[in-house]
């Protein structure tokens, strides 16, 4: 559809980048990123007139996972702000708000109940999807949809496995004794999915993901790295220091994701007719050096 | 029944739906029109659908009480009013102190009932209709017989019950169909990590302690199904469990289809011991995993639900069976609409007696296996070479419908109680009669 009015959050970063790009296309896109720093995004969304929000700044991905919370309020208080023009609102939320712990069902769905220990990744995704929910509840005549990206691999990845599977490390850090499933998503496809959610005025919840899952050592197969076991994994608050120090230690989210996986159903999303063009298999063999090192 | 005193005559009889052409027209604009957020939802392309309700279904629903809405004729303009209602036999009761709603009822008048639950998130909802007359009734004896208490304080408030002469009710399904985040059939190991390869591979391992040192022998195998899915619940016993594995291996054998056993949380938590178990066809115990188990994927399951109560019970307690769980994987059963298969295995709480152990809290403890106390820890991986005979009882069925989102409590407590004594039954005869063939 042409003609819409495009606000695209977070386009300092490879997703946000993403959509903006793919929006060009017969619409009006206004990018912001994190130096705009969404204090004055109320006044933005009504001098521009925007009917379109899409908020792929809620996660930023490099160089640590981080959950941009206020930026999320102030996004929702921008929409919901009387005599607005915003119809419609989306929100690229991340599948990392599923814990990844063996008593997890096998298969996540959106109408799960979380309940994330404080402080972590999945505990900022719940506060702010929080807001979005208000948000909808709120104003009936917007049309809120929140998309849970699987990893975001390819040729850009951001998601922390898929980041593994393209990175540095000579070895790819596995759990000795586990062998979780994992499911990726290309960044492409991601960007691609939440122009198909304003475009569709979708509301609720959906994953997205990739097809089919894969086992970490066939998608360290896959991206021609050898696995290197970890013994055990690492305490968070070592993990976190381990950061701080730049010392590529496994955080704590990615040493459970390690043991136990985490793996969506998509089914919700598929039904709405959108297709990922690469599958969670063709995501990590693009992540193998003969790709992009030539 | 209700005791219905209709003052006046029956009035309005050309709005009777009686001889309406369509059935169930009354149910059908609220959910046409149903819109979440503001917003159609797609139902075309969605694999899902809207479901004509049964009208079993829709008087289970109404059972379930709750506020809904009455509309009446009045001459301006149809009225409509929140009310908090029960059901009794055939009749919506509710109390009311509002003139229009009691004079409609002194009248006879006809009226419209309308219940409706909707969930924003999976994106489904149902709604109930129920059409027909507004009669006055006698509170007395039914004041202390309804559950039916004012929820606006301090008013008096009289019984009005409308007759439920139509009833239908639509449903609009959640999508159904496989996911293509599954693995696709026939990968391997499979989206549950379990591998036919390895099966086979421990199945050579498994055979000859099945054949010769615990002699396993089955009856009433004819019980399990053959195709499609089916919850089998057996009981649990010994400090280091084989039951599971026995009686996985041999289903597999005697049938040659899958078995997938679920296990306690902390087992997957092992390193190497956890992903074997994934291999061999363990799953968490978890009732969405159950679900997807036993609906979508049509296997079979095996339970035990008396879980680390059973194997840590000592052999004072042998062959009398645990407290179950929450009924959770009941539950799923009943939703997936599977048969649930009790398997009584007699000679597991022999190979394995613990005749004390040390207490953690009133139910559980570390049992300490006799094995264990004759030859040290390594004993505890032993079991005494004794027949472990099997016997599969007639499947429990349910008269509940298949794929509701919500079961009563009351209903999953009686079934699986049901489960249990057919087991606990099973158990006291296999074990006296083995007593008299040792005897």
């Amino acid at each position: 559809m042409s003609g819409r009015r495009t606000l695209v959050t977070g386009t300092d970063q490879p997703l946000g980048a993403a959509v903006a790009t793919r929006l060009r296309l017969g619409n009006e896109v206004v990018a912001i990123g994190e130096e705009f720093g969404y204090d004055d995004v109320a006044d933005l969304v009504m001098d521009e007139q925007i009917d379109t929000i899409i908020h792929a700044g809620l996660v930023r991905w490099c160089p640590q996972i981080s959950v941009d919370v206020i930026a999320t309020m102030r996004i929702a208080a921008a929409a919901s702000q009387p005599a607005s023009t915003v119809r419609n609102v989306i929100v690229a939320s991340s599948t990392m708000i599923y814990p990844a712990s063996s008593d997890a069902p096998r298969l996540h769905r959106e109408s799960q109940e979380l309940e994330p220990s404080g402080g972590s990744v999945a505990a900022g995704l719940v506060e702010a999807e929080g807001y979005v929910r208000s948000l909808a509840e709120a104003n009936s005549h917007l049309c809120v949809a929140i998309l849970r990206l699987a990893d975001l691999g390819g040729l850009r990845p951001q998601g922390p496995l898929s980041r593994l599977l393209r990175g540095g490390f000579p070895a790819l850090p596995a759990i000795a004794g586990f062998d979780p499933p994992v499911q990726l998503l290309d960044l492409d496809d991601a960007a691609a999915a939440l122009d198909h959610a304003a475009e569709r005025s979708l509301t609720g919840v959906y994953n997205v993901a990739g097809d089919g899952q894969l086992w970490w050592s066939a998608a360290a197969r896959l991206a021609s790295r050898r696995t290197f076991p970890v013994a055990v994994s690492t305490p968070s608050w070592m993990g976190l220091f381990a950061h701080r120090i730049g010392v590529p230690l496994l955080d704590p989210d990615t040493s459970d994701t390690l043991r136990f996986g985490r793996v969506a159903d998509t089914a919700k999303f598929e039904a709405t007719g959108f297709t990922p063009t690469r599958s969670s298999t063709q995501c990590a063999s693009d992540a193998r050096p003969s790709r992009y090192n030539k | 029944m209700l005791q219905v005193t209709t003052h006046g005559s029956p009035t309005g009889s050309e709005t009777s739906r009686g001889t309406s052409p369509e059935p169930d027209r009354a149910g059908e604009p609220p959910l046409d029109d149903l819109d979440v957020g503001g917003h159609a939802v797609p139902t075309s392309d969605s694999g899902g659908g809207v479901e004509v309700l049964a009208r079993a279904e829709c008087l289970r629903l109404l059972g379930l009480g709750g506020v809904g809405r009455i509309s009446v004729p009045t001459v301006a303009a149809p009225a409509i009013r929140p009310v908090n209602f029960v059901l009794d036999g055939e009749h919506v009761v509710f109390r009311t102190g509002e003139t229009l709603l009691r004079t409609a009822s002194r009248q006879g008048r006809p009226a419209e009932f309308e219940i409706d639950g909707t969930s924003p998130i999976d994106h489904t909802a149902w709604s109930v209709i129920a059409t027909g007359r507004l009669a006055d009734v006698t509170p007395d004896e039914h004041e202390y017989r309804l559950p039916l208490r004012p929820w606006a304080p301090g008013v008096k408030q009289r019984f009005v019950a409308l007759s439920i002469d139509q009833l239908s009710g639509r449903r609009l399904a959640p999508v159904t169909r496989a996911s293509r985040a599954v693995a696709p059939a026939g990968s391997d190991p499979d989206d549950w990590g379990r591998s036919a390869a390895v099966r086979r591979a421990t199945g050579r391992l498994v055979n000859p302690v099945y054949r010769w040192w615990f002699r396993f022998s089955w009856s009433g195998l004819a019980n399990i199904p053959r195709h499609g899915g089916a919850l089998l619940v057996a009981n649990h016993a010994g400090a280091l469990p084989v039951d599971a594995m026995l009686t996985m291996h041999g289903i597999e054998k005697k049938l040659g289809r899958p078995v997938y056993g679920l296990h306690h949380r902390g087992l997957r938590e092992l390193p190497y011991l956890g992903t074997i178990l994934a291999r061999n066809g363990g799953v968490v115990a978890h009732p969405d995993n159950a679900l997807r188990l036993l609906r979508d994927e049509q296997q079979l399951v095996l339970v035990f639900p008396e879980g680390t109560k059973g194997t840590t019970k000592t052999y004072r307690d042998r062959y009398r069976l645990a407290r179950f769980g929450r009924g959770g994987f009941v539950e799923a059963a009943m939703r997936a609409g599977v048969p649930v298969v009790p398997i009584a295995i007699a000679g597991t709480e022999e190979s394995m007696p613990s005749p004390v152990r040390i207490p953690i809290d009133g139910e559980t403890g570390i049992p300490i296996p006799l094995q264990a106390l004759l030859l040290g820890p390594l004993g505890a991986f032993i079991h005494f070479p004794v027949k472990i005979e099997a016997h599969v009882l007639p499947p429990v069925v349910f008269d509940q419908p298949a794929g509701l989102d919500h079961y009563p409590p009351s209903e999953v407590a009686a079934a699986t109680e049901r489960v249990r004594s057919s087991l606990q039954a099973a158990l006291n005869g296999r074990t006296s009669a083995r007593r008299k063939v040792s005897a």
